[in-house]
């Protein structure tokens, strides 16, 4: 080996380091792209199974005053703790819905909650809004983290197996709200088209039964379809007259269509199923509703100018067998 | 000297070549030599030794080789220190990136904060909060603008996040109009953008943050001077050996020349030592101190304004608030661990004191009264949740804006000692390899 063959190696060293000085910067890495979860509409709920979902207990007798409530009873117990604890919507206009000027949730479901307060705290009774999704519904009662739901519920069978209702106190119906131009005339012409409704709601259930060949697209309230809607994500909502009636006078360019409701939507007060006498009570304040009046009152300030005179409280069905 | 040196060198190389010594007989000395070394590589001096004729061929040989290794070993001791230099200028401009990236993260969290909580008052909200709000994501728009310019690396992302915030503030001013004429769909925009926020921008700013964060630890791990002296040490034994060879040769102790180089690298080497351990010490002090106070300070003012903001979502959900809850406590648990350090044990306490207002707001919230506890969430008085806050974030932002500079401008400030150490380590290895070139130059002129 010559010396200055030494020199080679030594060279490539030299320019080796001087490479690994000026390395270039890898670039910053994007985050994964992950699919957002579709909707899978799974099996099409069946229709009611039952025929007396409307069904109720009968109140015992007229609404008592709210000191000659029984201590030991579940009103008693609210007396107690000093204020009605309700589940509600703050974003279902004309029924539940936080106004943004005055920061106060108010509309025909609550005000319903608060005659029930008032019923048992006596007048301007305090009450805890809970404000919950349309999913929540009936986790909260089972979890009895309310006393009660005033929440556009409709009253089915099903529900009625892990939780009571009071007698039907709105009768609503579902129907399909579209933007202004659209090419969906009805039920019928839904096949194909993307279609907003809250995930967990008899609505969806409905759709997925009634209009299968429609694509389904999930929201937490129906107020996030609106947004679905005006963004394009959804061409139609569909939901409770009621709550469709509100989403359409938010925005001029959606349309509630004048096809008849296809579903009953029967509206109850979502109650634990073990605290009958709380579905007795509400049951003795809506009949009390009836006679004074309040009932249309509200039905005329919220309701009235959007969905029209209306049928009316709808006639109580008691005759459910305690359990 | 360059004319001697040039004939002489060019001799030997092309008849290491393997060629005919004959054929490149310009330097008058070198062909007679090159037939002995040629025979045996490795034994040089002792194949040399007994052919007195041999001696210059010999001798331009080790010339050579000591002047490359000189040579080589400046070079390469200079490319260690470069790239310690360079890695120093990079980590002063990855530091000033990272405190870029992470303000973005804290402006876009603010502006959130601050958007949501003036939900909660209601659709006319306070002058002052909106334009906190406007001067938060002006700050996120500029700070992306130069955070592009600066590391080409990060446009990708910072080309994503610009979408993701341009989206963000368009679903916030359909919240804001439409809160205003007391649409209910509003609030569902407000919380689309926050939604969105957390699952688009948020993560993209994440990978911006831990990317810069990653640059600026490697550029602030310098070469040990261990390393940085090793090619010297390998020049210096070659002198030593070299001086012991025409010791025996010539009967001399000491070739002056030789000597001379010999203490030049050894310069060269005290000089590359001092640079690549200074930098060393600097680093680590900065990675252990101001660096370590950017990071976790902005990594604490992030959790912050997080919780802030998921205080007010907490209320907006009014009484299902109570995931936002288990968000705002996570967030706490940062702020508490980052702020733990002596650096920010000021915002430690500003901490308590928001964390105490806060408490107050989901003792009121819990007891069912959520009027109460927006009034206490919303008020800008003195013991308020939000002036609490506001002071906590003014003084992490200050600690962390300081320390930012005081990290750069130590790795800036250290840049001119750092290149004159570099510019004489290199003059002294060039000094060496010329120095042992003339040293032995001297030996070979006695045969001329």
């Amino acid at each position: 080996m010559k010396l200055t063959r030494v020199v080679g190696p030594l060279l490539a060293a030299a320019v080796a380091v001087g490479v690994a000085a000026c390395t270039s910067v890898s670039p910053t890495p994007l985050p994964k792209v992950t699919p957002s979860t579709s909707v899978t509409s799974g099996a099409a709920p069946t229709a009611q199974s039952c025929t007396n979902a409307v069904q109720s207990y009968a109140p015992t007798g007229a609404l008592p005053a709210p000191s000659a409530i029984s201590p030991a009873s579940t009103m008693g117990k609210i007396r107690t703790r000093g204020r009605l604890i309700a589940g509600v919507s703050a974003d279902t206009w004309l029924l539940g819905s936080r106004n943004p000027l005055t920061g106060r949730i108010e509309g025909f479901d609550i005000d319903l909650v608060q005659r029930i307060a008032d019923a048992i705290l006596g007048p301007n009774a305090k009450v805890e809004l809970r404000v919950i999704t349309a999913a929540d519904r009936l986790p909260v009662l089972q979890k009895h983290e309310v006393d009660i739901v005033v929440r556009n519920m409709t009253i089915n069978c099903d529900r009625w197996k892990t939780i009571a209702f009071s007698a039907e106190y709105y009768h609503a119906g579902q129907k399909i709200l579209i933007r202004k131009g659209s090419s969906i005339t009805g039920r019928a012409s839904l096949a194909g088209k993307k279609v907003c409704a809250p995930v967990g709601t008899s609505s969806m259930d409905n759709l997925v039964r009634l209009a299968p060949k429609a694509i389904p697209v999930p929201a937490a309230t129906h107020t996030e379809c609106l947004v679905d809607l005006q963004q394009g994500k959804a061409e139609a909502i569909t939901g409770d007259d009621t709550v469709l009636a509100g989403l359409a006078s938010q925005d001029p360019y959606a349309v509630v269509l004048s096809e008849k409701a296809f579903t009953q939507e029967p509206y109850g007060v979502g109650i634990p199923a073990g605290d009958v006498d709380m579905v007795r009570f509400v049951n003795a304040v809506l009949e009390h509703e009836r006679t004074s009046g309040e009932w249309t009152k509200s039905y005329d300030t919220w309701l009235a100018p959007t969905l029209g005179k209306g049928t009316g409280q709808p006639t109580p069905v008691y005759g459910r067998a305690a359990p | 000297m360059s004319q001697s040196s040039g004939s002489a060198q060019a001799a030997p190389t092309t008849s290491y070549a393997g060629q005919s010594p004959a054929a490149s007989g310009a330097g008058a000395p070198a062909p007679g030599a090159v037939g002995g070394p040629a025979a045996a590589s490795t034994t040089v001096g002792r194949t040399a030794k007994p052919a007195t004729s041999n001696t210059p061929g010999w001798l331009s040989q080790w010339r050579l080789l000591a002047a490359s290794v000189a040579l080589i070993a400046t070079g390469l001791t200079t490319l260690m220190l470069f790239s310690t230099w360079q890695g120093a200028r990079s980590a002063a401009a990855d530091t000033a990136q990272l405190v870029r990236v992470q303000t973005i993260k804290v402006d876009l969290l603010r502006a959130d904060a601050l958007a949501t909580n003036a939900f909660l008052v209601g659709g006319l909200e306070p002058a002052q909060q909106r334009a906190a709000y406007d001067s938060a994501l002006a700050e996120v728009e500029r700070t992306m603008t130069d955070a592009a310019q600066a590391q080409p690396a990060d446009r990708a992302a910072l080309a994503a996040l610009s979408e993701a915030v341009l989206t963000y503030t368009s679903s916030m001013e359909l919240a804001r109009a439409n809160n205003r004429q007391g649409f209910p769909v509003g609030a569902a925009y407000l919380n689309q953008a926050s939604t969105g926020l957390r699952s688009t921008a948020l993560p993209l700013v994440d990978n911006l943050v831990a990317a810069n964060q990653q640059r600026s630890r490697d550029a602030m791990s310098p070469l040990p001077w261990l390393v940085v002296i090793v090619p010297g040490l390998i020049g210096l034994g070659l002198l030593v050996y070299v001086n012991q060879l025409l010791a025996r040769r010539f009967k001399r102790r000491l070739n002056v020349g030789v000597v001379i180089a010999a203490f030049a690298t050894l310069v060269m080497m005290a000089l590359a030592g001092l640079a690549a351990g200074g930098q060393g010490s600097e680093d680590s002090r900065l990675l252990k101190g101001s660096y370590a106070t950017v990071v976790d300070g902005a990594i604490a003012r992030s959790a912050a304004n997080d919780a802030k903001a998921n205080e007010s979502l907490r209320l907006i959900s009014r009484g299902s608030g109570a995931t936002y809850e288990k968000k705002w406590e996570a967030a706490a648990a940062t702020v508490v661990a980052k702020a733990s350090g002596d650096s920010l044990s000021s915002a430690s306490g500003l901490w308590q004191t928001y964390g105490e207002a806060h408490h107050k707001i989901v003792i009121l919230d819990t007891a069912g009264s959520w009027d109460d506890a927006v009034k206490a969430a919303t008020s800008t008085a003195a013991d308020s949740s939000t002036a609490a806050f506001t002071a906590l974030d003014d003084g992490l932002r200050k600690v962390v804006d300081d320390a930012g500079l005081r990290t750069t401008s130590a790795l800036e400030s250290g840049q001119t000692v750092f290149l004159a150490e570099l510019l004489l380590a290199l003059v002294a290895g060039i000094a060496a390899a010329a120095s042992a070139w003339r040293g032995i130059s001297t030996r070979i002129e006695e045969y001329a």
